[in-house]
């Protein structure tokens, strides 16, 4: 398993992907944005960058040349997407914290805050749920996960950031003081967990059934 | 003791269907694996590897389970599927990942294979020729003292040279591992050259499983004058007229004394083609 992980990080997933976070980080540099679309980019550049490139290097049939289980194929995937997405959050966290620093923590749309990093994560869950079991029900075809996983995420989120801007309560909510935020950011943490658990499971199940 | 069992291993598709597959392999011996294109050769290697999942049957590998043991029984396989992969990265780079799977990875073993087979660790995949690409993967199967190789068309593609040398290493891998060797091929000429047992496949059902000679000693290769077909005819199992006659292919068991015939041995192709036109012209 560490194995693969390794394998996926090193010979199959090209640098370039684990620099981009924080070139894309930066733009938490402009004043008063819409900053959830700081993680979409992932959606938009990585993902399909990464899983066309499986295909182009044949790696399922790398994978088969090697003693590792189908189950371990699948983890080993799927951790490599949540680590490049936690170093999408991370790269923002350090990004977002300068911002707040220069601009101070005011914004129009959602602020830069804990709770805004929870409901990143979350919004990174909610793409793994949708888009992982369906990509491993083939482990060939990304074209239409990607673009459920994105309308997805992309509703998800207009409903924050459009919320906090129009509405008070969600504006109390998710900007309020540091114990709400503490309070958004762990639900949505453990909402999080649960949703990649969840994503893990199914694909495993759907990628058992794949003849590669 | 048999370094591969294969009992029963069916797989159903919409349009083909794997059949009641089984065959073996004794250690240490070379089997060529033969059929025409599509006749089931690579769905059945990877069903017995669950590259794909089969409907059922029983794969034994050095005498283990593949449902039960598949992480050990597949550190002593080496699988070479005739595709390559990760072709922009370097012989090193690819080598460097591969080697922490095999914890009996032999290091100075793969060095010397390397310049046995004159590869050069610094040049990408895509730089190499189909044989040399070949000569790679086989590198890094034994580099791992696999004690099973399978190979899925190794030798299509290649020019006579490029395969005449690989079936020389082949022969040495035998002789000096002591391991076994199950090479599928359409080239019948290779199964020829260097298999000491022959399956034979056709439309996912195995015709014959056994030894080269046995194969061969096994049918006869008859012609005749027009007259003298319909005597034969219904004994044949397939058959070519021409202007002279007929030439067609027999079970030897199937020549009678009394048949005015000419009655030669047939090559692996010959058998395989007249297998082939069974259908069409009977």
């Amino acid at each position: 398993m560490k194995n693969l992980i390794y394998k996926e990080l090193t010979l199959s997933i090209n640098k370039f992907f684990f620099i981009i976070p924080f070139v894309l980080a930066a733009l938490m540099f402009i004043p008063n944005w819409i900053f959830t679309l700081v993680f979409m980019y992932f959606f938009w550049i990585s993902v399909p960058q990464i899983f066309s490139s499986y295909l182009a290097n044949a790696d399922y049939q790398f994978s088969s040349s090697l003693p590792v289980r189908r189950k371990d194929i699948v983890l080993s995937k799927s951790y490599a997407l949540m680590i490049l997405e936690g170093l999408h959050i991370v790269s923002a966290v350090i990004f977002g914290i300068i911002h707040n620093a220069i601009y101070g923590s005011w914004n129009f749309f959602f602020d830069i805050n804990l709770a805004f990093f929870g409901v990143g994560i979350q919004m990174y869950a909610v793409f793994n749920i949708i888009f992982l079991p369906m990509y491993f029900k083939t482990a060939h075809f990304f074209g239409k996960a990607t673009l459920y996983g994105t309308i997805a995420t992309l509703i998800y989120g207009f409903i924050f950031e459009f919320g906090v801007a129009r509405y008070q309560f969600m504006r109390d909510l998710f900007e309020g003081n540091i114990t709400t935020q503490i309070i958004v950011f762990c639900s949505t943490i453990g909402l999080a967990a649960i949703l990649n658990f969840i994503a893990i499971k199914q694909s495993e199940k759907r990628f058992m059934r794949v003849d590669l | 003791m048999y370094s591969l069992d294969i009992k029963n291993l069916s797989k159903t598709y919409p349009s083909f269907k794997l059949d009641d597959v089984s065959f073996s392999i004794p250690q240490g011996y070379i089997m060529g694996f033969i059929g025409e294109n599509g006749a089931g050769k690579t769905t059945t290697i990877k069903s017995m590897l669950n590259v794909i999942k089969r409907d059922c049957g029983d794969i034994i590998i050095f005498g283990r389970h593949i449902d039960e043991d598949e992480l050990a029984i597949k550190s002593d396989i080496g699988y070479v599927s005739g595709e390559s992969y990760y072709p922009k990265k370097t012989i090193r780079e690819i080598t460097k990942i591969v080697k922490r799977f095999f914890t009996n990875w032999d290091d100075a073993l793969y060095q010397s294979l390397l310049k046995r087979f004159n590869l050069n660790e610094k040049k990408r995949i895509d730089e190499l020729s189909k044989g040399m690409q070949l000569k790679y993967l086989i590198t890094v199967a034994l580099s791992h003292h696999a004690k099973l190789l399978i190979l899925d068309e190794p030798t299509s593609g290649l020019d006579p040279v490029a395969r005449d040398d690989l079936l020389a290493v082949f022969q040495s891998i035998v002789e000096n591992e002591e391991a076994s060797i199950l090479f599928s091929t359409h080239i019948t000429s290779d199964v020829e050259k260097v298999a000491d047992f022959v399956t034979f496949i056709k439309q996912g059902k195995i015709i014959e499983s056994c030894s080269k000679d046995e194969l061969i000693d096994k049918y006869r290769l008859v012609n005749g004058t027009k007259e003298e077909l319909p005597a034969i005819k219904d004994r044949l199992i397939s058959y070519k007229t021409n202007v002279f006659g007929f030439n067609g292919l027999i079970k030897t068991s199937d020549v009678d004394h009394q048949d005015t015939v000419k009655v030669g041995q047939p090559s692996l192709d010959d058998i395989m083609i007249y297998y082939a036109n069974k259908e069409a012209s009977i």
